[in-house]
């Protein structure tokens, strides 16, 4: 009963391939979509339960108002995987960050696979930092990874202990936050050597820059300790914090990003809360009230200003896609896989 | 009926060879065993089944018996990993566990791993699909399974010893010795069993879909159950039993989780004329560590239980009798998702029941009230009927309200546990008939059954904002037909058997919470609308060969039915010889599982290993006394 790859017969491969394509089979859905390039719309990232193998990429094309389900799956021919964490395009080629399988799959701009990153822990955002390198942060590791993006190859790693989480580049700098540690990192994109950090506080998940090249990090807190979320601004050249803004609830705010012109900034706490970057306290009232829904991924409309907002639902059935105006108004409804938690515009 | 008899034993020594099957039979009232007098007394309108005591192979798991046995599916995330019952489209909670009346369901997450409950170990199995306030009382919306230690041995000595082993690194090791003197019965039951469980599965996610090895995933586990029973005088019988287990598994990847259990229970019984009384003290103490040394996390449970209960059974007239009892329960916890918190919890309950037989016991009533409280008191009355229509034809039914108290999980974990959860609670009612003929050598039984479950308050963990927390959201009918056939016609020495059944189940929510909630009339996930099997054996001068081919139909695994796990199909096979010299009989049996290769997955993205062989030795010395 034996069964290592070396040892099986041209024979057995056939075989087992024919038997691992029906594996394949075993987790299915009631549509196929078919394969199809994707001139413009949007990749909506359908993370997928934990442990069930069921992530999925489905592809809505706001113009049409149409929509096609597990699209990765219908180019491949094979599932992409367990929780579907992030995407990032670099050059020509999307980087898929597919966190419980321990892996990145990079496919072009037509979803077609050109190779698959393994060997990692528990990946969860990549970003590029230069031509071919991109830093690739996870879960368990205690490293953020330095992956080159034309070979695949892990080329390095940078210690950083506990759970590194968004990156965001500026300049020679990457700043790196870490959600198991209460700090920014910042990391030389040169010498890939950590070179500061930045204290902030318990739960730290997500940063962006504004107009002013101020950045923004927020903290979600923490909600065994009880321990309510923080959003900070620094000034990236000093490293100080210039604003501190504790929320008042325990509500584990996230997803921080901002509008086109970084005047704007947008997180989620239940509904999606808006606020000028030259505010001083945090908004009380939702931009936009969740009502039952549960809102679990943010992304904006790089030129449009739109909302796409990720509503899972009760995370055991087939999510929604909201899209709403930069004004706040629902424009349509769309439905995707299990559990969006974020979206890929079509350049 | 001396020729029945006959084919009994027939059935019974065709039965050893045949691969995780059961004999699925309808309770009868000349049963021996304390658990079965009482579910014979309890059970009225239910078709409760044995698991016939040779079918328990000694090498399995009750995980593995009970997933051939026609009473439901086992959602079972590979082989010795985690196996929770789902009986007639319920949950892992809404099956309870009663042995020697103590609920072994964990206080913390109301659930059983059937993984970790050693066949061999195990003296009688019986399931009763149904909820059953009279038999299960919290947490058996959807039936109970009976653990016992089954009647006393035929003779003054008994012993066995069991070996197997398999592929994946397989061994068992086990053995039984069972000593009576003319007052005192002890049995003592202990199981090994490990495996490394490396076998080899598609990783259909990766190009190529590369063939690898199932890592991490190795378990080992032992335990061992003494039984006693100590009869000074004919009226009188004291009973002390002792369950020891412990497991230690790989959970795939980096996890670890060992799980040890201790119960004990003692019990006097006094027999009467017309009065029947049974005082029981019961202690079960379980813990469960997890440890996952990549992902920094170190989890320690414990949850112990003390339950004082009393029962007497009074017989008022030649047809009617009553049942009372009650019962006292403390039960603690400690658990790291508690944080700071220490919960007890105190439960009583009070039980009275009327059984009437009419007719000379051709026609059977029982009507159960049981209140159960911890706060607010929960009032569950039930009736039951079985009537013996023709010498050949049975027919049965009942109704019963079901409840199930949160979990400590449900009530304590920090955050999202909610300490002012309603009971979940319902409405169950079934009606069935059994035919039963012999004509001539042939035994021909069949079964088939309706049943309606409604289920309120259904406790799930939704998300809101941050975490997760547990609420009674859930609303949920499940009803069905199970249907089973039963034929055996021994020609000489041959005896060739045929057992068909096939369970089709509708499990569907009847509310929704929110607009955006898609899963109104859907099929509950993991529940199989369509679930078979056929079984073909013959057996002849000792030699058994048997073949069984069962199917699960279609899993949902998203509550809008929008992902689903494809069907399959099993086949096995087992091949066994029992043998007798002049010091030692014994039975030798070669099973080979999954025959066709078949690639399936019971749970999403846990994979099952392909074609298995087991070889399982069992030999009990013949002692003179024993001696047929």
């Amino acid at each position: 009963m034996s069964l290592s790859m070396s040892r099986l017969s041209p024979m057995k491969t056939l075989r087992l391939t024919g038997l691992a394509l029906l594996i394949a089979l075993a987790g299915c859905r009631e549509e196929a979509p078919t394969p199809q390039p994707y001139a413009q719309g949007v990749f909506v990232l359908n993370e997928g339960n934990f442990l069930s193998a069921n992530a999925s990429i489905s592809y809505y094309n706001p113009e049409a108002d149409t929509v096609a389900l597990d699209v990765f799956a219908a180019a491949n021919n094979r599932p992409l995987g367990d929780v579907l964490q992030s995407a990032t395009r670099i050059g020509d080629r999307i980087f898929w960050v597919v966190n419980n399988s321990q892996k990145i799959e990079v496919t072009d701009g037509n979803l077609k696979s050109v190779g698959t990153v393994t060997g990692l822990t528990s990946p969860r955002y990549i970003a590029a930092v230069s031509d071919q390198k991109a830093y690739v942060t996870d879960l368990f590791s205690g490293n953020v990874s330095v992956l080159n993006t034309e070979t695949l190859a892990i080329t390095g790693t940078i210690s950083i202990p506990g759970w590194t989480e968004r990156v965001l580049v500026l300049g020679p700098d990457a700043f790196i936050v870490n959600s198991g540690r209460p700090y920014v990192y910042v990391v030389n994109t040169a010498t890939d050597q950590v070179t500061d950090s930045i204290r902030t506080a318990a739960g730290t998940n997500s940063l962006t820059q504004d107009a002013d090249g101020n950045l923004w990090v927020l903290c979600g807190g923490d909600y065994v300790t009880g321990e309510k979320g923080n959003l900070y601004r620094i000034n990236p050249v000093t490293r100080t914090i210039t604003l501190a803004l504790p929320f008042s609830s325990g509500g584990y705010p996230g997803q921080l990003t901002t509008s086109p012109d970084k005047k704007i900034l947008y997180y989620l706490d239940g509904g999606v809360f808006a606020m000028a970057i030259s505010d001083a306290t945090l908004p009380v009232t939702p931009f936009i009230g969740a009502g039952s829904a549960s809102f679990y991924g943010m992304t904006v409309h790089p030129e449009t200003g739109d909302l796409y907002v990720a509503d899972a639902v009760d995370y055991t059935q087939a999510g929604r896609g909201l899209r709403y105006s930069a004004s706040g108004s629902l424009l349509a409804t769309f439905a995707t896989g299990l559990i969006p938690n974020g979206f890929l515009f079509i350049e | 009926m001396k020729n029945a008899s006959g084919l009994l034993l027939f059935w019974i020594s065709i039965s050893c060879g045949l691969p995780l099957a059961a004999q699925v039979d309808t309770l009868h009232l000349d049963t021996v065993s304390v658990t079965a007098r009482r579910l014979a007394w309890l059970g009225t309108g239910y078709h409760i089944s044995q698991v016939d005591s040779l079918q328990l192979i000694p090498s399995a798991s009750l995980a593995d018996v009970l997933g051939d046995f026609s009473q439901g599916f086992i959602k079972l995330y590979g082989p010795g990993a985690l196996a929770t019952p789902g009986l007639r489209g319920t949950a892992a909670a809404h099956t309870a566990v009663i042995w020697e009346g103590l609920n072994l369901q964990s206080p913390l997450n109301g659930t059983v791993d059937l993984s970790l409950f050693p066949a061999s170990l195990m003296g009688e199995v019986w399931v009763q699909p149904g909820g059953s306030p009279a038999l299960g009382g919290s947490g058996s919306l959807g039936g109970v399974i009976h653990l016992g230690a089954g009647p006393d041995p035929a003779v003054p000595l008994q012993a066995a010893v069991h070996l197997g082993t398999g592929s994946f690194g397989f061994w068992h090791g086990g053995g039984r010795l069972s000593l009576r003197t003319s007052q005192i019965t002890h049995h003592l039951r202990y199981s090994y069993r490990r495996a490394d469980n490396n076998f080899a599965y598609a990783r259909t996610d990766l190009p190529g879909m590369p063939i690898i090895r199932q890592a991490h995933a190795a378990y080992v586990q032992q335990g061992a159950v003494y039984d006693m029973r100590w009869q000074p005088a004919a009226s009188h019988a004291i009973e002390g039993h002792l369950w020891l287990q412990a497991s230690d598994r790989q959970l795939p990847r980096t996890a670890w989780q060992a799980d040890a259990h201790l119960r004990a229970a003692l019990a006097w019984h006094y027999t009467g004329t017309r009065l029947r009384t049974s005082l029981r003290g019961g202690y079960l103490h379980e813990t469960l560590q997890y440890r996952d040394t990549v992902a920094g996390i170190f989890s320690e449970n414990m949850a112990r239980t003390w339950q004082l209960s009393g029962e007497g059974t009074y017989r008022l007239h030649h047809r009617h009798s009553i049942l009372g009892s009650a019962q006292g329960q403390w039960i603690q916890a400690l658990a790291t998702g508690y944080g700071r918190l220490r919960p007890e919890q105190a439960r009583t309950l009070a039980q009275v029941s009327m059984r009437s037989g009419w007719q000379h016991e051709r026609l059977v009533t029982l009507l159960t009230l049981r209140m159960e409280a911890i706060t607010r008191p929960q009032w569950m009355p039930s009736a039951g009927i079985t009537w013996q229509a023709h010498p050949a034809l049975r027919l049965r039914g009942y109704v019963a309200r079901t409840y199930r108290y949160p979990s400590f999980n449900d009530l304590y974990w920090s955050p999202g546990g909610q300490p002012d959860l309603k009971p979940e609670t319902g409405w169950t009612a079934e009606a069935g008939w059994s035919y039963v003929c012999r004509p001539g050598n042939t035994i021909l039984t069949l079964h088939q059954g309706v049943f309606s479950h409604h289920i309120q308050n259904w406790i799930l963990w939704r998300p809101g904002t941050g975490y997760w927390s547990a609420e009674n959201v859930l609303q949920v009918w499940s009803r069905g037909l199970e249907s089973s056939l039963h034929w055996q016609r021994p020609a000489g020495r041959w005896v060739p058997v045929c057992v068909v059944w096939h369970h089709l189940v509708r499990a569907t929510r009847t509310a929704i919470y929110d607009g955006a909630d898609a899963t109104l009339h859907k099929q509950l996930i993991y529940t199989p609308v369509h679930q078979a099997s056929v079984r073909v054996g013959i057996s002849h001068r000792g030699y058994t060969l048997s073949y069984t081919q069962a199917y699960v139909g279609r899993r949902y695994t998203t509550a809008d039915n929008t992902l689903f796990l494809s069907p399959f199909t099993l086949g096995s096979t087992a091949l066994s010889r029992n043998f007798e010299r002049r010091y030692v009989r014994g039975s030798l049996t070669l099973r080979a599982e999954n025959l066709w290769q078949a690639t399936y997955q019971v749970v999403a993205g846990y994979p099952m290993p392909r074609q298995q062989v087991h070889l399982d030795l069992s030999l009990s010395p013949v002692f003179a006394e024993a001696k047929p």
